[in-house]
């Protein structure tokens, strides 16, 4: 008895390690496809490629906005793509939605810029981007729910943090492919030594996605169903309409709102802001090289990305909620010190310069196919700390000598030392919180809803958390601290945007506290 | 613990439409003061469409996201959250 029982429980445990592998590579592939939009928005070349404006802000903002409209159709995926994974299975709606990502991904990278295509080329983005928004709303719930659906009660937190490491795999995956791309395509002795990547190269990471999808489609056809999906759809108790059993249901959707209000809201508030708003931060206000603001990333996801099954298994011994509190807590308490700290460390003001390794070069060329001029002023400053910062200034003369001359100006802040290592803990720390409050919450929700629903009640507040709450972070944050600007003060108030993160991460965290029962259902088979 | 569930369900049905009239009332401020700043030369004229597109965004999406804030007060005054469900069996 003792022999079948083990050989059982190793075939068990091998059938899940396939199901995790097969799930959390597509999953993994979608995050990617997702966030090198997001990543290269964050450093500015989507909006110079495909949102051109005389005002930097605005044209950051406008792609911001383009990032945000792939939040804010995701709940509709999950709509959409739950009810069909409710009504004819797991596996196959989530082999739709990978094809409709990589489809998406591989066609932006192909889109010209808007100097030739005109007002074209920035529609063409935003509709692929929802189509982006609507594979990915789709995607996640049913990864989830697969592996939950595979895995027993006692190991059900562990094994779907696996799942739970894709979001930030997929993140470290896109900026590690541009940071590729970026020191193939570097030309050091030009003045913009980057110059190749942000005419053209930006497009290989987007291209690149075709082969992984390939890969990731032909995993997953070797998948099966789920089996209690199987089981379900065998006795005939699939729903018939699974909008109207999650969403009219009032026990179910009492239960949707708990679940968005006391859980899903914070976490996607905390994981944008850790994440997402940290590199934003970094690149635009801290004045950080972009490559360095990317290495630190990096880094700081390396070492943190453990600690999401560490707390999912800690989960499946001491329940969900405390784990996902206590990390709402600490983001809401800790948000605005550590920002502040970012700051400082990066304020060339608060460092000694040595005057005597400043450098200076100016160059002049005409603008390609137009007479236009321009004069790149490069200074390189030294500080005593091994900082060192690049500051340009372009100035655009024009052949219309009636025209305003155009000047843009940009700094790139190289850190070196204990300031890197100090910043690189700072987003570590961020990160930290994001394990906690994101490690648990796929079994979290898995547990709270019935198995020929689930895959589209757990999808809809994921997705409203993560995608509005969340995804709406970084524009959130940006446009408060613009909100701030006044003549005496033109920088702002450069924390006053964190209030909008810690607010809903309270919110999410009284609801959750007070409403949220410490233990939720394990019994995912019914 | 019943007793603070319903209280605080008083609260979020308040907050709800509480943010939703905090965000319109900024929005009808925040536009004239922008007007002027542009008039005066202060700030870009593409300032004013990325402040439409932000408050139109935002307050699109908040409003239904804001009625279910109120719904889940008024389902946490109705005492609804007194026992959650703990089997599919319940929902």
């Amino acid at each position: 008895m003792a022999s079948s029982s083990q050989t059982t429980h190793t075939q068990t445990d091998k059938n899940i390690w396939g199901v995790i592998t097969a799930s959390s590579v597509g999953t993994l592939i979608e995050w990617y496809d997702f966030y090198i939009f997001g990543s290269l928005a964050a450093m500015g070349i989507i909006g110079k490629q495909f949102f051109p404006g005389d005002n930097p802000t605005a044209a950051f903002l406008s792609s911001l906005a383009t990032f945000a409209a792939g939040f804010i159709v995701r709940p509709f995926g999950a709509l959409f793509f739950g009810r069909l994974g409710d009504l004819i299975g797991r596996k196959y709606t989530f082999l739709v939605t990978l094809l409709l990502m990589g489809g998406s991904t591989f066609f932006i990278g192909l889109i010209p810029s808007y100097a030739s295509w005109g007002a074209a080329a920035p529609a063409l983005v935003l509709l692929l981007r929802l189509l982006q928004g609507l594979a990915l709303g789709g995607e996640y719930g049913g990864a989830a729910t697969y592996v939950a659906e595979h895995a027993g009660s006692n190991k059900r937190g562990y094994f779907t943090a696996y799942i739970q490491t894709t979001a930030t795999l997929g993140l470290l995956m896109s900026i590690g492919v541009i940071i590729l791309t970026q020191l193939v395509l570097r030309d050091d002795k030009s003045v913009n030594p980057n110059a190749a990547f942000e005419e053209w190269g930006w497009r290989i990471p987007f291209l690149v996605s075709i082969f992984l999808i390939v890969v990731s489609v032909i995993i997953r056809m070797k998948m099966h169903e789920s089996p209690m999906f199987k089981k379900v759809k065998a006795e005939g108790k699939t729903s018939k309409n699974p909008l109207k059993e999650s969403f009219a249901n009032k026990a179910n959707l009492k239960m949707v709102l708990l679940s968005l209000f006391g859980a899903t809201a914070g976490q996607g508030v905390v994981w944008y802001t850790g994440q997402y708003y940290a590199l934003s931060f970094m690149n635009k206000t801290c004045g950080i090289d972009s490559a360095q603001a990317n290495e630190i990333i990096m880094i700081a996801i390396v070492f943190v990305t453990p600690f999401f099954l560490v707390f999912g298994a800690l989960s499946d011994r001491i329940g969900r909620k405390y784990i996902m509190m206590a990390g709402l807590l600490a983001a809401m308490l800790a948000y605005r010190p550590i920002y502040q700290k970012m700051f400082d460390i990066s304020d060339l003001k608060q460092k000694d310069e040595l005057v005597d390794q400043t450098k200076t070069t100016t160059q002049a060329e005409l603008v390609k196919g137009k007479k236009d001029s321009l004069v790149t002023t490069k200074i390189t400053k030294a500080f005593e700390d091994g900082t060192t910062a690049t500051l340009i200034t372009k100035v655009t003369k024009f052949e219309d000598t009636t025209k305003k001359p155009k000047e843009e100006k940009s700094k790139a802040v190289k850190l070196s030392g204990n300031d890197k290592m100090m910043m690189t803990f700072l987003i570590f720390i961020q990160i930290f919180f994001v394990t906690m409050v994101y490690g648990p919450i796929a079994a979290f929700l898995v547990e709270i809803f019935p198995t020929k629903i689930r895959y589209t009640s757990m999808s809809l507040p994921y997705h409203i958390g993560n995608g509005i709450f969340g995804g709406l972070t970084p524009y959130i944050v940006t446009r408060v601290i613009e909100a701030t600007k006044t003549t005496e003060n033109p920088s702002g108030d450069i924390l006053a945007g964190l209030w909008y993160p810690i607010g809903i991460a309270a919110l999410t965290f009284i609801i959750g506290m007070i409403y949220l029962p410490s233990r939720t259902d394990k019994d995912v088979m019914d | 613990m019943d007793a603070i569930k319903k209280i605080l369900g008083v609260v979020w049905l308040v907050l709800a439409p509480t943010l939703v009239i905090l965000m319109i009332r900024q929005f009808i401020i925040e536009i004239p003061d922008l007007e002027k700043a542009i008039a005066d030369g202060k700030k870009p004229a593409s300032e004013m469409q990325s402040t439409y597109i932000f408050w139109i965004i935002t307050i699109t999406i908040f409003v239904p996201i804001a009625t279910g804030l109120g719904l889940f007060g008024y389902y946490a005054l109705q005492n609804e959250y007194k026992q959650i469900a703990t089997s599919s069996a319940e929902l």
